[in-house]
Protein backbone atom coordinates (compact mmCIF):
# COMPACT_ATOMS: atom_id res chain seq x y z
CA UNK A 1 0.00 0.00 0.00
CA UNK A 2 1.62 3.39 -0.62
CA UNK A 3 2.30 5.61 1.92
CA UNK A 4 -0.54 8.09 2.51
CA UNK A 5 1.77 11.09 3.53
CA UNK A 6 4.54 11.10 1.44
CA UNK A 7 8.00 12.71 3.03
CA UNK A 8 7.54 16.17 0.41
CA UNK A 9 4.27 16.40 2.95
CA UNK A 10 6.64 17.18 5.92
CA UNK A 11 6.03 20.32 7.52
CA UNK A 12 2.16 20.48 6.13
CA UNK A 13 0.99 19.20 9.65
CA UNK A 14 2.26 21.87 11.44
CA UNK A 15 0.73 24.36 8.50
CA UNK A 16 -2.53 22.52 8.99
CA UNK A 17 -2.92 22.76 12.86
CA UNK A 18 -1.71 26.71 12.52
CA UNK A 19 -4.25 27.56 9.86
CA UNK A 20 -6.97 25.76 11.57
CA UNK A 21 -6.21 27.75 15.16
CA UNK A 22 -6.39 30.53 13.31
CA UNK A 23 -9.71 30.55 12.86
CA UNK A 24 -10.46 29.78 16.43
CA UNK A 25 -9.16 28.10 20.08
CA UNK A 26 -9.52 24.05 19.64
CA UNK A 27 -8.95 21.03 21.73
CA UNK A 28 -6.89 18.04 20.01
CA UNK A 29 -10.28 15.96 19.02
CA UNK A 30 -11.32 19.20 17.83
CA UNK A 31 -8.29 19.58 15.40
CA UNK A 32 -8.36 16.10 14.29
CA UNK A 33 -12.07 16.00 13.38
CA UNK A 34 -11.35 19.58 11.39
CA UNK A 35 -9.00 18.22 9.61
CA UNK A 36 -10.38 14.57 8.86
CA UNK A 37 -13.36 17.03 7.35
CA UNK A 38 -11.43 19.55 5.73
CA UNK A 39 -9.41 17.10 3.97
CA UNK A 40 -11.70 14.54 3.49
CA UNK A 41 -9.27 11.80 4.65
CA UNK A 42 -6.99 12.84 2.30
CA UNK A 43 -4.30 14.03 4.72
CA UNK A 44 -4.28 11.86 7.84
CA UNK A 45 -2.06 12.74 10.73
CA UNK A 46 -2.56 9.83 12.70
CA UNK A 47 -4.94 11.43 15.67
CA UNK A 48 -2.57 10.80 18.08
CA UNK A 49 0.56 12.33 17.28
CA UNK A 50 -1.10 15.67 17.11
CA UNK A 51 -0.22 16.07 20.62
CA UNK A 52 3.60 15.91 20.44
CA UNK A 53 3.30 18.28 17.57
CA UNK A 54 1.00 20.84 19.55
CA UNK A 55 3.30 20.52 22.41
CA UNK A 56 6.50 21.24 20.49
CA UNK A 57 4.50 24.38 18.94
CA UNK A 58 3.45 25.50 22.25
CA UNK A 59 7.72 24.86 23.52
CA UNK A 60 8.45 26.70 20.37
CA UNK A 61 6.05 29.80 21.44
CA UNK A 62 3.77 29.51 18.40
CA UNK A 63 0.71 28.01 20.59
CA UNK A 64 -0.73 28.83 23.86
CA UNK A 65 -2.70 26.89 26.02
CA UNK A 66 -5.86 26.96 27.99
CA UNK A 67 -6.89 24.44 30.46
CA UNK A 68 -10.79 24.06 31.16
CA UNK A 69 -13.10 21.67 32.36
CA UNK A 70 -15.96 19.84 30.24
CA UNK A 71 -17.48 16.68 30.77
CA UNK A 72 -15.96 15.93 33.92
CA UNK A 73 -12.20 16.04 32.69
CA UNK A 74 -9.53 18.39 31.75
CA UNK A 75 -9.58 19.61 28.47
CA UNK A 76 -6.64 21.62 27.01
CA UNK A 77 -7.55 24.21 24.37
CA UNK A 78 -4.93 25.19 21.91
CA UNK A 79 -4.25 29.05 20.05
CA UNK A 80 -2.35 30.84 18.10
CA UNK A 81 0.45 33.58 19.46
CA UNK A 82 1.88 36.11 17.40
CA UNK A 83 4.77 34.33 16.75
CA UNK A 84 2.59 31.21 15.72
CA UNK A 85 0.90 34.12 12.96
CA UNK A 86 3.41 35.05 11.88
CA UNK A 87 4.90 31.64 11.30
CA UNK A 88 1.59 30.37 9.55
CA UNK A 89 1.37 33.56 7.21
CA UNK A 90 5.72 32.50 6.02
CA UNK A 91 4.35 28.42 6.15
CA UNK A 92 1.53 29.55 3.66
CA UNK A 93 3.79 31.77 1.68
CA UNK A 94 6.33 29.03 0.98
CA UNK A 95 3.15 26.50 0.47
CA UNK A 96 1.91 28.44 -2.43
CA UNK A 97 4.54 29.20 -3.78
CA UNK A 98 5.89 25.76 -3.84
CA UNK A 99 1.96 24.68 -4.84
CA UNK A 100 2.03 27.07 -7.39
CA UNK A 101 5.46 25.65 -9.41
CA UNK A 102 4.49 22.07 -8.85
CA UNK A 103 1.45 22.75 -10.76
CA UNK A 104 3.17 24.36 -13.37
CA UNK A 105 5.39 21.83 -14.10
CA UNK A 106 2.07 19.17 -13.93
CA UNK A 107 0.71 21.98 -16.42
CA UNK A 108 3.44 21.48 -18.90
CA UNK A 109 3.39 25.66 -19.23
CA UNK A 110 7.42 25.09 -18.10
CA UNK A 111 7.57 21.83 -20.50
CA UNK A 112 7.34 23.90 -23.94
CA UNK B 1 -6.37 -1.46 29.30
CA UNK B 2 -10.33 0.07 29.19
CA UNK B 3 -9.43 2.13 32.87
CA UNK B 4 -5.46 3.34 32.03
CA UNK B 5 -5.32 2.57 28.06
CA UNK B 6 -2.19 5.09 28.49
CA UNK B 7 -0.26 3.41 31.73
CA UNK B 8 2.70 1.78 29.70
CA UNK B 9 2.89 4.97 27.26
CA UNK B 10 3.02 7.24 30.23
CA UNK B 11 5.99 4.85 31.88
CA UNK B 12 7.38 4.75 28.40
CA UNK B 13 7.97 8.46 27.79
CA UNK B 14 9.24 9.51 31.59
CA UNK B 15 12.09 6.80 31.01
CA UNK B 16 12.90 8.20 27.29
CA UNK B 17 13.24 11.77 29.25
CA UNK B 18 9.71 13.87 28.28
CA UNK B 19 9.35 16.30 31.03
CA UNK B 20 6.61 15.12 33.35
CA UNK B 21 4.52 17.97 32.63
CA UNK B 22 4.34 17.10 29.30
CA UNK B 23 3.54 13.28 30.34
CA UNK B 24 0.77 14.43 32.11
CA UNK B 25 -0.37 16.90 29.78
CA UNK B 26 -0.30 13.95 27.10
CA UNK B 27 -1.86 11.21 28.89
CA UNK B 28 -5.04 13.47 30.14
CA UNK B 29 -5.49 15.05 25.69
CA UNK B 30 -5.34 11.18 25.15
CA UNK B 31 -7.89 10.08 27.44
CA UNK B 32 -9.58 12.71 26.47
CA UNK B 33 -8.68 12.37 22.77
CA UNK B 34 -10.21 8.10 23.27
CA UNK B 35 -12.98 8.80 25.36
CA UNK B 36 -14.63 10.99 22.35
CA UNK B 37 -13.61 8.60 19.79
CA UNK B 38 -15.28 5.68 21.69
CA UNK B 39 -18.62 7.76 21.92
CA UNK B 40 -18.14 8.58 18.54
CA UNK B 41 -17.64 4.71 17.62
CA UNK B 42 -20.69 3.91 20.34
CA UNK B 43 -23.26 6.25 18.51
CA UNK B 44 -22.44 4.23 15.32
CA UNK B 45 -23.47 1.38 16.86
CA UNK B 46 -20.54 -0.73 17.84
CA UNK B 47 -20.28 -2.93 20.92
CA UNK B 48 -18.22 -1.30 23.85
CA UNK B 49 -15.41 -3.44 23.29
CA UNK B 50 -14.95 -2.63 19.46
CA UNK B 51 -15.22 0.86 19.85
CA UNK B 52 -12.48 0.81 22.38
CA UNK B 53 -10.37 -0.97 19.95
CA UNK B 54 -11.17 1.27 16.67
CA UNK B 55 -10.46 4.36 19.08
CA UNK B 56 -7.17 3.05 19.97
CA UNK B 57 -6.38 1.89 16.07
CA UNK B 58 -7.64 5.91 15.39
CA UNK B 59 -4.82 7.75 17.70
CA UNK B 60 -1.82 5.37 16.69
CA UNK B 61 -0.10 2.59 18.71
CA UNK B 62 2.21 3.11 21.20
CA UNK B 63 5.26 2.23 19.78
CA UNK B 64 4.13 5.28 16.89
CA UNK B 65 3.28 7.73 19.66
CA UNK B 66 6.34 7.34 21.85
CA UNK B 67 8.53 7.53 18.54
CA UNK B 68 6.91 10.91 17.75
CA UNK B 69 7.17 12.28 21.22
CA UNK B 70 10.80 11.41 21.86
CA UNK B 71 11.67 13.00 18.30
CA UNK B 72 10.73 16.20 20.01
CA UNK B 73 13.77 17.08 21.25
CA UNK B 74 12.46 20.39 23.09
CA UNK B 75 9.78 18.11 25.13
CA UNK B 76 12.60 16.38 27.18
CA UNK B 77 13.16 17.41 30.37
CA UNK B 78 16.16 19.41 31.61
CA UNK B 79 17.16 17.02 33.98
CA UNK B 80 17.50 13.97 31.73
CA UNK B 81 19.55 16.27 29.12
CA UNK B 82 21.84 17.60 31.67
CA UNK B 83 22.08 15.03 33.96
CA UNK B 84 25.07 15.68 35.78
CA UNK B 85 24.64 19.27 35.88
CA UNK B 86 21.01 18.79 37.39
CA UNK B 87 21.98 16.10 39.94
CA UNK B 88 25.73 16.66 40.72
CA UNK B 89 26.35 20.67 40.93
CA UNK B 90 22.65 21.57 41.85
CA UNK B 91 22.25 19.67 45.21
CA UNK B 92 25.33 21.65 45.57
CA UNK B 93 24.16 25.11 44.95
CA UNK B 94 20.81 24.49 46.48
CA UNK B 95 23.05 23.89 49.42
CA UNK B 96 24.72 26.98 49.57
CA UNK B 97 21.86 28.99 48.83
CA UNK B 98 19.74 27.34 51.37
CA UNK B 99 22.48 28.06 53.62
CA UNK B 100 23.39 31.71 53.28
CA UNK B 101 19.47 32.34 53.07
CA UNK B 102 19.05 30.67 56.74
CA UNK B 103 22.56 32.48 58.30
CA UNK B 104 21.08 35.66 56.43
CA UNK B 105 18.16 35.45 58.29
CA UNK B 106 19.38 34.55 61.19
CA UNK B 107 21.94 37.24 61.42
CA UNK B 108 19.21 39.82 60.44
CA UNK B 109 16.80 38.75 63.78
CA UNK B 110 19.85 38.98 65.82
CA UNK B 111 20.04 42.30 64.49
CA UNK B 112 16.14 43.11 64.91
CA UNK B 113 16.44 41.96 68.82
CA UNK B 114 20.25 43.22 69.38
CA UNK B 115 19.11 45.84 71.80
CA UNK B 116 17.06 43.18 73.68
CA UNK B 117 19.75 41.20 73.30
CA UNK B 118 22.49 43.65 74.81
CA UNK B 119 20.47 43.59 78.12
CA UNK B 120 20.26 39.82 79.01
CA UNK B 121 22.46 37.30 79.45
CA UNK B 122 21.56 33.78 77.68
CA UNK B 123 22.05 30.61 79.60
CA UNK B 124 24.89 28.98 78.98
CA UNK B 125 22.85 25.44 78.09
CA UNK B 126 20.26 27.60 76.31
CA UNK B 127 23.43 29.05 74.07
CA UNK B 128 24.98 25.15 73.56
CA UNK B 129 21.51 24.24 72.47
CA UNK B 130 21.17 26.95 70.14
CA UNK B 131 24.65 26.29 68.57
CA UNK B 132 24.32 22.89 68.81
CA UNK B 133 20.46 22.64 66.75
CA UNK B 134 22.51 25.32 64.24
CA UNK B 135 25.14 22.62 63.70
CA UNK B 136 22.82 20.02 63.37
CA UNK B 137 20.25 22.07 60.89
CA UNK B 138 23.59 23.07 58.50
CA UNK B 139 25.85 20.40 58.65
CA UNK B 140 23.24 17.30 58.97
CA UNK B 141 19.50 18.05 58.25
CA UNK B 142 20.33 19.95 54.75
CA UNK B 143 22.75 18.24 52.92
CA UNK B 144 21.07 14.69 54.19
CA UNK B 145 17.60 16.61 52.74
CA UNK B 146 18.46 18.37 49.51
CA UNK B 147 20.27 15.35 48.50
CA UNK B 148 17.73 13.03 48.83
CA UNK B 149 15.12 15.56 47.49
CA UNK B 150 17.35 15.57 43.96
CA UNK B 151 17.38 12.04 44.10
CA UNK B 152 13.73 11.40 44.78
CA UNK B 153 13.21 13.88 41.57
CA UNK B 154 15.68 11.70 39.32
CA UNK B 155 13.31 8.69 40.29
CA UNK B 156 10.77 10.65 39.34
CA UNK B 157 12.22 11.59 36.27
CA UNK B 158 13.30 8.12 35.50
CA UNK B 159 17.40 9.65 35.61
CA UNK B 160 19.81 6.62 35.26
CA UNK B 161 20.91 5.30 38.95
CA UNK B 162 24.56 6.59 38.75
CA UNK B 163 23.68 9.78 38.76
CA UNK B 164 21.45 10.54 41.68
CA UNK B 165 23.94 8.18 43.85
CA UNK B 166 27.20 10.76 42.60
CA UNK B 167 25.08 13.41 43.26
CA UNK B 168 24.49 12.31 46.82
CA UNK B 169 28.39 11.30 47.39
CA UNK B 170 29.40 14.73 46.39
CA UNK B 171 27.36 16.51 48.76
CA UNK B 172 28.17 14.85 51.30
CA UNK B 173 31.93 14.74 50.96
CA UNK B 174 31.40 18.39 50.31
CA UNK B 175 28.60 19.36 53.42
CA UNK B 176 30.95 17.00 55.54
CA UNK B 177 34.15 19.72 55.54
CA UNK B 178 31.93 22.66 56.22
CA UNK B 179 32.17 24.20 59.49
CA UNK B 180 29.30 26.40 60.69
CA UNK B 181 29.47 28.81 64.34
CA UNK B 182 26.71 30.66 65.97
CA UNK B 183 27.19 31.60 69.55
CA UNK B 184 24.08 33.28 70.53
CA UNK B 185 25.34 34.68 74.67
CA UNK B 186 23.72 38.14 74.72
CA UNK B 187 25.20 40.84 76.82
CA UNK B 188 27.25 43.63 75.67
CA UNK B 189 28.53 41.02 72.55
CA UNK B 190 25.75 39.22 72.01
CA UNK B 191 26.91 36.61 69.78
CA UNK B 192 29.24 35.84 66.30
CA UNK B 193 28.30 34.12 63.65
CA UNK B 194 30.67 32.04 60.67
CA UNK B 195 31.36 29.29 58.19
CA UNK B 196 33.80 28.30 56.83
CA UNK B 197 34.62 25.21 54.78
CA UNK B 198 38.44 22.76 55.07
CA UNK B 199 39.68 20.05 56.75
CA UNK B 200 42.59 19.08 58.23
CA UNK B 201 45.35 16.02 57.38
CA UNK B 202 45.82 15.35 61.17
CA UNK B 203 41.92 14.29 61.56
CA UNK B 204 40.44 12.85 58.11
CA UNK B 205 38.69 10.29 60.35
CA UNK B 206 35.42 12.68 61.58
CA UNK B 207 35.07 13.96 58.06
CA UNK B 208 34.75 10.81 56.53
CA UNK B 209 32.62 9.52 59.85
CA UNK B 210 30.24 12.64 58.35
CA UNK B 211 29.93 11.65 54.91
CA UNK B 212 29.18 8.29 55.51
CA UNK B 213 26.35 9.27 57.69
CA UNK B 214 24.95 11.93 55.86
CA UNK B 215 25.13 9.56 52.64
CA UNK B 216 23.38 7.18 54.55
CA UNK B 217 20.53 9.35 55.51
CA UNK B 218 19.97 10.81 52.11
CA UNK B 219 19.89 7.33 51.04
CA UNK B 220 17.41 5.82 53.41
CA UNK B 221 15.20 8.79 53.25
CA UNK B 222 15.14 8.54 49.11
CA UNK B 223 14.20 4.86 49.65
CA UNK B 224 11.36 5.93 52.04
CA UNK B 225 10.29 8.10 49.47
CA UNK B 226 10.24 6.50 46.57
CA UNK B 227 8.69 3.45 47.51
CA UNK B 228 5.68 5.47 48.01
CA UNK B 229 5.84 6.64 44.30
CA UNK B 230 7.15 3.73 42.30
CA UNK B 231 6.79 0.03 42.64
CA UNK B 232 10.35 -0.79 41.57
CA UNK B 233 12.67 2.48 43.13
CA UNK B 234 16.06 3.00 41.18
CA UNK B 235 17.46 2.29 44.49
CA UNK B 236 16.32 -1.34 45.00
Amino acid sequence: MAPKNPSFMAGVPELVILRLLSTREMYGYEIARAVRLATTDTLVLGEGVLYPALHAMEARGLVRTRSSRAEGRIRIYYSLTAKGKARLARLMLEWRRMSQSVESVLGGETLG
Amino acid sequence: MADRPFADLKEALLQGGIAPGHVRRAVTELEDHWNALVADELRRGSNEEHARAEARRILGSDALLIDRYLARTELRAWAYRRPALWFTLMPLVSYVAVSLATMTSMILAVQLMLDYLKKMLIPDGISHLISGSVHLIFLWVYPSLIAAGFAVLANRRRIARPWPIIGIVVLSVIASLINVDFVLTGGPKPGSAGAGIGFSTRNLLQPMTRTVTIALVAFALTRLRTRRFTASSIFD
